[in-house]
C-alpha cells in the first residue's frame, strides 16, 4: 500500500516536471504572432499618469518619475508563487550587469493585487534585497488605476479562484517622455535586449555594432565607451595612404630620374 | 503497472521535449528559411511551403534542403522545374545538417496542419498596387528639366562653334575670347557657388537624437527586409527578437528607420504612393544608418532593395502603409 | 615596323576586338530588361559584371595608350613596357572571362565587399576575379610608373606640373599633354594603390579568416573606381589638347590658366569620390559635404578652361570635319553633358532620390559612349589615317557620326528618363509598378542598335586604315 502511494506520488511529481515546463511557459507557448503583438501593440502609446503609494506612505504620480528620468515599470504581486520573484531577481542581476540605474533610468514595481499594501511591499522588497536602492521603487495604486496602467502596457491578470493565484505574464515596460518605448516580455531579462533598452533610454546611438566572435580589423572609427565618443582607427590611415604615397612617389621619381642638364 | 507508469512518464517528457525542439525548429526556420519562404502566406522569392510535406517525398525534401545547389547541378528534374518556375533563382545552400532538415520538415508539417486551410493560389509577394499616377516626383522633375535645359545650351554652343567653321578666319580675337572666358568663369562660379549654398542645407543626415514618433529597426538580408522594434544585428537574433509582420505608420508621424544588414550591403529605398523614390539609405553590415522621414501622405509605400546584393536582388522588397 | 607603332596598333586592335563584344553584352542586359530575352535572365548579373569591369578597364587602358603615344613626341617612354602592358592586360581579361563565363561570378564591377564572398558562385571564381584584378592592377601600375619616369627624365616635377606658368614665367615650354598626363598619372598611382589595398585586404580576409570593415572597403573601392574612370577622361582630354591644333591650325599652349586649372583638378579629384557614399549615413558627415563641394568645383576647370579652350580653337577655324576630328570634338560635348548629369546627381538632396536609379548609369554612359569612347576612337582613327593615308569618304563618315550621335543620345535619354522616373539600376527584371522601365528598355534597344551600326561603319573605315598601317 505504501509502495503504491509512493509510486503515485513519484509519478505525479515526475509528471509535474514536464507540466511545470509547460505552465510558466503559458506565454512561451503562445504563437509567435501574439508574442509580437504583446510587445509591439503598446509601443508609442501614452501611459496613464496614475497616483502611486510608496512604502513610507508618500503619494506620487508616475509623471513625477518619468519627468526626471526614463522609467521602467513592472507589475507583480506579493503572494506570487510563479514567475514574479524569479523575474525581479533576473531584472536585478541584469541591471547590476548593465548598469545605469539611477543615472539613466529608474524602476518602479507595482502590485496589481488589491490585498497588497504599500507597507507590505516595502517589507517584500527587503526580502528580495531590493529595498536599498532609492531608484528602484515599490508601490501600490488604486485598483482602477492599476487596471488602466496594465491595459496601456499590455499586461493582464486573472484570478484563479481555486488556487488563489493570479494568472499573468511577466513584462517590463520602458517609458520615456511619457511614451512607451520598449516592452520586454519574458521571465528572464536578456542582457542584450536590456542593454539596447538602456541605450534607448539614454538617447544614445552608436552607428555601428560588432558581432560577438567576429573580429573586424581596420575600422575607420571606433567607439570609445569611456569617453563616449568616436575615435579614428587604423582604417583611416589606409584612406590617406594612397594619396600621400602617390605624391611621395612622384617627388621621389622626379628627384631621382630628372637630369637637370636635359631640357 | 510500473511499466505503464514509466511509459506515461516517458511520453510526458517526450511531449515536452518535442515542444522544446519545436521552439528550436521555429527559430531555425525563422533564421534560415523566412527570407524566401512562408508557410501559408503565399509565395515569396521561393514557394509557399504550406503542405509541402504532403506532396513531396520526405527523402527528396531532406536532400533538397541539405543540398539544393548539388541537386540543381545534377539536373534533378523536380529541382529544374522549380528553378524555372521561380524565375531562375536557385535556392542557396543554407548549410543545414540532416538532423536540422528533419526538424524543419517536422516544423513545416506541424505549422501546415495548424494554419487555416485557405485556398491561396500562388500570390505575388507584398504587391505593388500603387498606380504610377504621377509622372515624376518634384525633385526628380526639376532635376530632369534643369539637366535638359543645360544640356541643350551646351549642345547649342557646340553646334554654333561647329557651324562657324564654315566661315573661317585666320586669327580670332583672343582678347575678346579671354574676356568671354572671364565672364563665363564668374558666371559659372556664381551658379556653382549659389547652387551649393542653396542645396547643402538639405541633407538627409539626422543631426540629433530627438525622439521620433516611431522608431523602426530594419534588418536586410539576402533577400528580404525584416522590421522590428529592437535591433536585430545577426541572423541568430532573428529567432529571439520579435519582428513586426506588417508595418503601419500613423499619418503625420516622424519615423526613424534604423537600417542595417545581416550579410552584404543592401539599400532601403522608400517609394511614395505615386511610385517615386521618397527617401533611401544604405543597409551595411556592421553599421546602422538612421533615416528620418515624416509621412504626411497616407497610402501604400513600397520599398525596394537599391544596392545590388545577388541573384534575387530585383525580387527583394517590402512595403508599409501610412494611415 | 618599330615597336612603338606596333604597340599602338596592337592596343587599337585589342580595343576593336573587345569593345564590340562588350557593347553586345550591354545590349544583352537591356534586352533582358526589355523582357525580350527572359530565358537568359540567369546570366544578367554575370554579364553585368563583365560588361562593367570590361568597359572601365578597357577605356582606361585605351586612354593610357593614346596618352603614351602622344607623350612619346616629347618624352621617351619604354615601348617594351607598353608591350608588357598589352600582355598583362590580355591575361587579366582572359582571367575575367574565365571567372564570369565558367564560374558565373556576378558581384558587379565594383565588387562591393562582402558580396564576392556571399554569392551563388563558387569560391574559385571570386579568387580568380581578385587575381585578375591583381594582374591588371600591377601591370598598369608598372606602365603608369614608367610613363611618369619618362616625363621625369625630361622635366622636373614643378616644370611638369606647370608651376612656373603659375608664377608668370613662360619657359620652359611644357606641352599641355605633358602637364595633364603628369597630373593624371600621379592621381593614377593613388588610384591603383587604393586598388592594391582593397585586394590585399580581400586576400588577408581569405587567408587569415578575419573580417574587414564594410565602410572602409567601400571607401577604398570607390576611391579606386572614381579615379579610374575620371582619369581615363583626363588622359584622353590631354590628347585632345595636343591633336586639336593639327586640325584647327591654331596652337593650344600651356599658360597660367591652364596650369592653375589642372593643378586644381589634381587636388579636387581626390576628394570628389565621397559622392559615391552619400547614402551611407554612417560616413562622417563632413566627408559628405566635402564630396559635394569637390564635385561641384571640379566642373569649373573642365568647363571654363578646357571646353572653352577647345571651342576657342575651333571657332571659325578652317577645320576638315573628318571622322577623327568630328569624334574628338563630339567627345568633348559628351563629356560636358555627362558632367551636367553628374553634378546634378552629386547634389546630396538630389542624390537622395537618384542614387542607384538609372540616372547613375545615364551619366556615366554619357561620359563613356559619347565622351571617352568618341575621344579615343577619334584619336585611333587619326593615328591610323596618319599612317595609312587613305582618301576619306566624308559622306560615309558623316553618316557614321550621325549614327553615333542619334543612336547614342537616344539610348542615353532612355536612361535619364528611367532614372527620373525612379527605375532602379542593376535590376535584371522590373516589378509591375515599374513597367515603364521595361518600355524605356525596349526603346533603348532600338537606339543602341543604331549606335552599333555606327560602330560597325567606324570599324570598317578605321579598320581599313589600321590594316594598311599594319602592313607597312
Amino acid at each position: 500500500m505504501r509502495a503504491r502511494v509512493f509510486t503515485l506520488w513519484l509519478f505525479s511529481f515526475l509528471l509535474m516536471g514536464p507540466a511545470a515546463k509547460a505552465a510558466p511557459a503559458t506565454e512561451e507557448n503562445l504563437s509567435r504572432k501574439s508574442l509580437q503583438e504583446m510587445e509591439s501593440r503598446p509601443l508609442y502609446q501614452g501611459v496613464p499618469d496614475i497616483e502611486v503609494t510608496l512604502p513610507q506612505g508618500q503619494k506620487i504620480k508616475l509623471s513625477d518619475l518619468w519627468g526626471q528620468k526614463p522609467l521602467l515599470i513592472t507589475l507583480f504581486y506579493r503572494n506570487c508563487t510563479g514567475s514574479c520573484s524569479p523575474f525581479l531577481h533576473s531584472l536585478d542581476s541584469t541591471v547590476t550587469k548593465v548598469g545605469g540605474l539611477g543615472s539613466d533610468y529608474q524602476i518602479i514595481s507595482l502590485s496589481f493585487d488589491p490585498e497588497d499594501t504599500a507597507e507590505d511591499l516595502g517589507k517584500f522588497a527587503g526580502t528580495l534585497g531590493l529595498d536599498q536602492n532609492p531608484n528602484w521603487l515599490f508601490g501600490t495604486a488604486d485598483p482602477a488605476a492599476i487596471r488602466a496602467l496594465a491595459e496601456a502596457i499590455g499586461f493582464w491578470y486573472k484570478l484563479e479562484p481555486q488556487s488563489g493565484q493570479y494568472d499573468h505574464p511577466t513584462l517590463l515596460a520602458a517609458v520615456r517622455d511619457g511614451k512607451i518605448r520598449r516592452v520586454l516580455l519574458g521571465n528572464v531579462v536578456l542582457q542584450d535586449r536590456f542593454q539596447e533598452l538602456v541605450r534607448d533610454m539614454r538617447g544614445e546611438f552608436i552607428p555601428f555594432y560588432s558581432r560577438p566572435g567576429q573580429k573586424t580589423v581596420f575600422r575607420c572609427v571606433e567607439w570609445n565607451p569611456s569617453s563616449k565618443s568616436l575615435w579614428p582607427h587604423w582604417g583611416l590611415l589606409f584612406l590617406v595612404f594612397p594619396g600621400v604615397a602617390a605624391l611621395g612617389m612622384a617627388v621621389l621619381i622626379f628627384q631621382k630620374f630628372h637630369d637637370p642638364t636635359s631640357s | 503497472m510500473r511499466v505503464l507508469i514509466i511509459i506515461l512518464i516517458a511520453l510526458s517528457y517526450a511531449k515536452s521535449w518535442s515542444q522544446e525542439s519545436m521552439e528550436g525548429a521555429a527559430q531555425l526556420f525563422q533564421q534560415r528559411c523566412t527570407a524566401c519562404h512562408t508557410v501559408g502566406e503565399g509565395d515569396r522569392t521561393g514557394p509557399d511551403l504550406l503542405n509541402v510535406t504532403q506532396h513531396r517525398e520526405e527523402g527528396w525534401l531532406i536532400r533538397w534542403i541539405m543540398g539544393p545547389d548539388k541537386m540543381l547541378a545534377e539536373k534533378d528534374p523536380l529541382a529544374m522545374e522549380l528553378f524555372k518556375k521561380y524565375k531562375m533563382v536557385p535556392m542557396p545552400n543554407m548549410g543545414v545538417t540532416e538532423a536540422q532538415a528533419k526538424l524543419l520538415i517536422a516544423y513545416i508539417a506541424q505549422k501546415s496542419s495548424a494554419e487555416p486551410q485557405v485556398e491561396s493560389s500562388v500570390s505575388k509577394p507584398a504587391s505593388s498596387s500603387a498606380p504610377t499616377s504621377e509622372w515624376l516626383g518634384t525633385t526628380q522633375f526639376l532635376a530632369f528639366i534643369i539637366f535638359l535645359i543645360l544640356s541643350l545650351i551646351v549642345t547649342y554652343s557646340f553646334w554654333r562653334v561647329a557651324r562657324s567653321t564654315g566661315d573661317p578666319v585666320p586669327i580670332i580675337d583672343m582678347k575678346a575670347a579671354y574676356a568671354l572666358r572671364k565672364k563665363l568663369f564668374l558666371g559659372a562660379s556664381l551658379v556653382v557657388g549659389g547652387t551649393m549654398m542653396a542645396t547643402l542645407p538639405f541633407t538627409p543626415y539626422p543631426v540629433d537624437l530627438r525622439t521620433p514618433d516611431q522608431l523602426i529597426y530594419v534588418a536586410a538580408n539576402q533577400f528580404s527586409f525584416t522590421y522590428s522594434s529592437e535591433p536585430i544585428t545577426s541572423v541568430e537574433d532573428m529567432g529571439s527578437i520579435p519582428t513586426i509582420g506588417s508595418l503601419e505608420i500613423p499619418q503625420g508621424a516622424l519615423v526613424e528607420f534604423r537600417v542595417t544588414s545581416l550579410d552584404v550591403t543592401h539599400a532601403f529605398a522608400i517609394f511614395d504612393p505615386h511610385g517615386s523614390v521618397l527617401a533611401q539609405t544604405q543597409a551595411m553590415p556592421g553599421y546602422v544608418n538612421r533615416l528620418r522621414v515624416k509621412f504626411t501622405e497616407p497610402g501604400h509605400y513600397n520599398v525596394l532593395c537599391f544596392e545590388y546584393c545577388g541573384v534575387a536582388h530585383h525580387l527583394m522588397r517590402t512595403a508599409f502603409v501610412v494611415k | 615596323m618599330d615597336l612603338a607603332k606596333r604597340n599602338t596598333l596592337n592596343w587599337i586592335g585589342l580595343t576593336f576586338t573587345l569593345f564590340p563584344a562588350l557593347v553586345l553584352m550591354g545590349m544583352f542586359m537591356r534586352a533582358i530588361q526589355a523582357e525580350r530575352l527572359s530565358s537568359a535572365q540567369g546570366w544578367f548579373y554575370p554579364i553585368m559584371t563583365l560588361h562593367g569591369i570590361g568597359m572601365a578597364g578597357l577605356w582606361w587602358v585605351a586612354a593610357l595608350a593614346c596618352a603614351s603615344r602622344v607623350l612619346a613626341k616629347y618624352t621617351n617612354p619604354s615601348e617594351k613596357i607598353s608591350r608588357f602592358a598589352i600582355y598583362g592586360t590580355v591575361m587579366g581579361v582572359l582571367l575575367l572571362f574565365a571567372c564570369v563565363f565558367l564560374g558565373r561570378f556576378a558581384a558587379g564591377w565594383y565588387f562591393l565587399y562582402p558580396l564576392p564572398f556571399k554569392g551563388n558562385w563558387p569560391a574559385w571564381s571570386s579568387i580568380t576575379f581578385l587575381l585578375s584584378l591583381t594582374v591588371l592592377g600591377s601591370t598598369w601600375l608598372v606602365w603608369t610608373l614608367d610613363l611618369l619616369l619618362s616625363i621625369a627624365r625630361k622635366y622636373s616635377l614643378s616644370e611638369a606640373l606647370g608651376w612656373h606658368y603659375i608664377r608668370g614665367k613662360t619657359s620652359p615650354e611644357v606641352p599641355p599633354v605633358v602637364l595633364i598626363t603628369t597630373v593624371s598619372l600621379i592621381a593614377g598611382v593613388a588610384c591603383l594603390l587604393s586598388g592594391v589595398i582593397v585586394l590585399v585586404l580581400y586576400f588577408y580576409e581569405l587567408l587569415a579568416h578575419v573580417n574587414n570593415d564594410a565602410l572602409l572597403m567601400k571607401n577604398l573601392t570607390f576611391f579606386f573606381g572614381h579615379l579610374l574612370v575620371n582619369l581615363s577622361l583626363y588622359l584622353a582630354v590631354g590628347v585632345i589638347y595636343d591633336v586639336f591644333p593639327h586640325y584647327t591650325g591654331r596652337p593650344w599652349k600651356s599658360n597660367k590658366v591652364v596650369a592653375i586649372a589642372w593643378n586644381a583638378v589634381l587636388a579636387i579629384v581626390i576628394f570628389a569620390y565621397f559622392h559615391h557614399l552619400y547614402m551611407d549615413f554612417a560616413q562622417p558627415t563632413s566627408f559628405q559635404y566635402i564630396g559635394q563641394i569637390a564635385s561641384y568645383m571640379s566642373s569649373i576647370p573642365s568647363a571654363v578652361v578646357t571646353v572653352f579652350g577647345a571651342m576657342a580653337l575651333v571657332y571659325r577655324a578652317p577645320v576638315k570635319w573628318n571622322l577623327g576630328f568630328s569624334l574628338l570634338f563630339l567627345g568633348m560635348l559628351g563629356w560636358g553633358i555627362g558632367g551636367i548629369g553628374a553634378v546634378i546627381d552629386s547634389t546630396i538632396a538630389v542624390n537622395s532620390k537618384f542614387h542607384n536609379t538609372l540616372w547613375v548609369p545615364a551619366h556615366f554612359h554619357t561620359y563613356m559612349i559619347e565622351g571617352l569612347v568618341l575621344m579615343v576612337l577619334g584619336y585611333f582613327y587619326h593615328y591610323c589615317q596618319e599612317k595609312a593615308q587613305i582618301t576619306e569618304n566624308l559622306k560615309l563618315q558623316k553618316i557614321t557620326i550621325a549614327l553615333f550621335l542619334i543612336g547614342g543620345y537616344g539610348f542615353l535619354l532612355m536612361f535619364y528618363l528611367s532614372g527620373a522616373r525612379s527605375v532602379p539600376r542593376r535590376f535584371a527584371l522590373y516589378p509591375s509598378e515599374l513597367s515603364h522601365g521595361v518600355f524605356y528598355s525596349q526603346i533603348s534597344l532600338f537606339f543602341i542598335s543604331l549606335f552599333l551600326l555606327g560602330l560597325i561603319l567606324y570599324l570598317v573605315e578605321t579598320g581599313r586604315r589600321w590594316k594598311k598601317a599594319y602592313a607597312r
